[in-house]
């Protein structure tokens, strides 16, 4: 047991050391990590305290910068990568799949499914024969589950869902398990079930307050004024979307600041409050751009042309739809949404709020059915 | 991770009798394997530790699944008869008094506090003994029992299920 303990206390010690040695280059790379991808690793970043350190940073930008997350990400696969036997096999195994989670987690914010699964296969790859890494394996079941549902791919994000909940239960991880029933809300939020929907998302609220977890209290509060804005409770959808948009602020989490503007937005579109609606819609279309998030960005544009539609606006209107089909083309999206796009212009000054309603459920739907045809309105 | 290297020997020599003790006691695995399985999730935990907010929970967590982990691995699978596939499933018998029974259990469990559910989960499907409920709960071998007994309360109380005959 003496020589357990003793590689025990000194992979401890190692690695405390390696971390506070990273802290200051990952301070300079996190600035402009671009400058550093397609480089050959230098010699003294060969640690897993530097690989880790990487993927915290990665973990940080995400909300504030996908783009930067991702590169960060990638560099942090390419440090494990190079981690020697030195390491116990099983700290190199959780170093790799931690990398890889969070280039997975930064492809997911850019829409970037594929790629999002693609990371996560390599992620369970590094772990895969590892009995007592359930934890960290659990981890991974829950990004992949959270891409899962983005994708409408439900039974199999709520299998993998499950089993996280009973790994992170057993570990009495409780942040964990809020976010598992935030993702459980979710899912049945997006199959139509209000009811089991709420009642996820309020245990979720309660352990994520109990629990000091402000992010996952944040996002909750935003889906519970989504849930309740669709319900027609336009006063209880901006509370909670009020609450998350103070967190987030608090948070500096751009993203999700957005995304708060954007539930706002759209519950008093919802409730024909054209006029307030329109700056919240603009706000949210402007982070989003900047954030790279195109496809939020077109969608928001999308209900920004129907407010201002709604408002008689028509030339600006036709200006933001043309802004967005510009947007869509030079981010290679999906060809399909340009075609519904396309018909929504040709309908020019006479297109009617209906035939926007329909194309932005048809990019709603696009993405989580990447091969769906567009139908134009009868 | 902000034990000092002198509070690393301590969880380890700590807690590494109980991890072994529970994977040689309750999943029957050899002490050899216990040892070394114990060791893994140690090594595992440094990487976790920030997060971790009660230790020894986690790290009886982390055993109960790497020991189920490490007997799946192990198991020896067989081919099946090849007669087997046109034999009747023995299951299937009672299949509609057992279906019967699994939904009123569903339905019991699903009327109680996650906290219940969390309790009896750990000690009627996962098998823990009351002590290790209690680890696993982070409170003590009176609380957990009396945990379960009110739990059961609950779940007769709530369940309000139509009486078989």
């Amino acid at each position: 047991m003496m020589q357990r303990v003793a590689e025990f206390v000194s992979i401890a010690h190692r690695l405390i050391e390696e971390r506070s040695a990273a802290r200051p280059i990952v301070d300079k790379v996190r600035r402009n990590p671009f400058a550093f991808l397609n480089r050959d690793v230098p010699r003294e970043w060969r640690t897993a305290g530097m690989a880790e350190q990487l993927t915290v940073a990665a973990a940080e930008l995400l909300e504030q910068a996908p783009d930067k997350s991702a590169a960060l990400a990638e560099l942090a696969t390419n440090v494990a990568a190079t981690l020697d036997g030195t390491y116990p096999r099983i700290t190199r195994a959780q170093i790799i799949a931690s990398a890889w989670k969070e280039l997975a987690n930064a492809h997911r914010y850019r829409s970037d499914y594929d790629s999002a699964l693609r990371a996560l296969d390599r992620a369970d790859d590094a772990l895969r024969d590892e009995p007592s890494l359930s934890y960290d394996t659990a981890v991974l079941a829950l990004a992949r589950a959270t891409t899962l549902r983005e994708i409408d791919r439900i039974p199999e994000a709520l299998r993998l869902l499950h089993f996280a909940t009973d790994v992170f239960r057993s570990h009495g991880d409780e942040k964990r398990v809020a976010q598992c029933e935030l993702l459980a809300g979710m899912i049945h939020h997006r199959r139509g079930d209000a009811v089991q929907a709420r009642r996820a998302y309020q245990r979720a609220l309660e352990v994520a307050l109990a629990g000091g977890d402000p992010l996952v209290a944040g996002s909750v509060y935003i889906n519970l004024g989504v849930l309740d804005a669709e319900g027609g409770r336009t006063s209880d959808a901006l509370d909670s979307l009020h609450q998350a948009r103070a967190i987030f602020t608090e948070l500096e989490a751009a993203c999700e600041i957005a995304r708060a503007s954007w539930g706002i937005g759209l519950a008093l579109l919802g409730a024909a409050k054209h006029e307030p609606a329109i700056p919240l819609l603009r706000d949210a279309r402007e982070s989003f751009l900047a954030l790279s998030m195109v496809e939020e960005a077109g969608l928001a544009g999308i209900e920004l042309v129907e407010a201002h539609l709604a408002l008689e606006r028509r030339e600006i209107a036709r200006e933001i739809l043309g802004a967005v089909i510009d947007e869509f083309r030079d981010a290679s999206l999906n060809e399909r949404a340009l075609v519904a796009l396309a018909y929504l212009r040709e309908l020019g000054p006479e297109a009617r709020r209906e035939s926007v309603q329909h194309v932005h459920a048809y990019l709603l739907r696009l993405r989580r059915e990447p091969a769906l045809l567009f139908h134009p309105l009868e | 991770m902000r034990d000092s290297p002198t509070d690393f020997t301590a969880i380890y020599e700590q807690h590494f009798d109980l991890l072994v003790g529970i994977a040689i006691g309750r999943f029957r695995i050899s002490e050899g394997d216990a040892e070394t399985l114990a060791h893994d999730v140690f090594l595992s935990f440094l990487t976790n530790a920030e997060r971790v907010i009660d230790r020894e929970r986690w790290l009886v967590g982390a055993i109960c699944n790497a020991s189920r982990n490490h007997l799946r691995r192990i198991t020896p699978t067989e081919p099946l008869d090849p007669q087997a596939a046109d034999a009747a499933d023995p299951r299937s018998e009672r299949v509609s008094e057992a279906l019967a029974d699994r939904l009123a259990a569903r339905q019991m469990y699903d009327c109680l506090t996650p906290r219940c559910q969390h309790a009896l989960r750990l000690r009627y499907i996962e098998s823990y003994t009351v002590p290790e409920v209690a680890a696993a709960l982070g409170t003590t071998k009176k609380y957990a029992q009396k945990l379960i007994s009110r739990c059961l309360e609950q779940a007769q109380r709530r369940s309000k299920l139509p009486e078989r005959t």
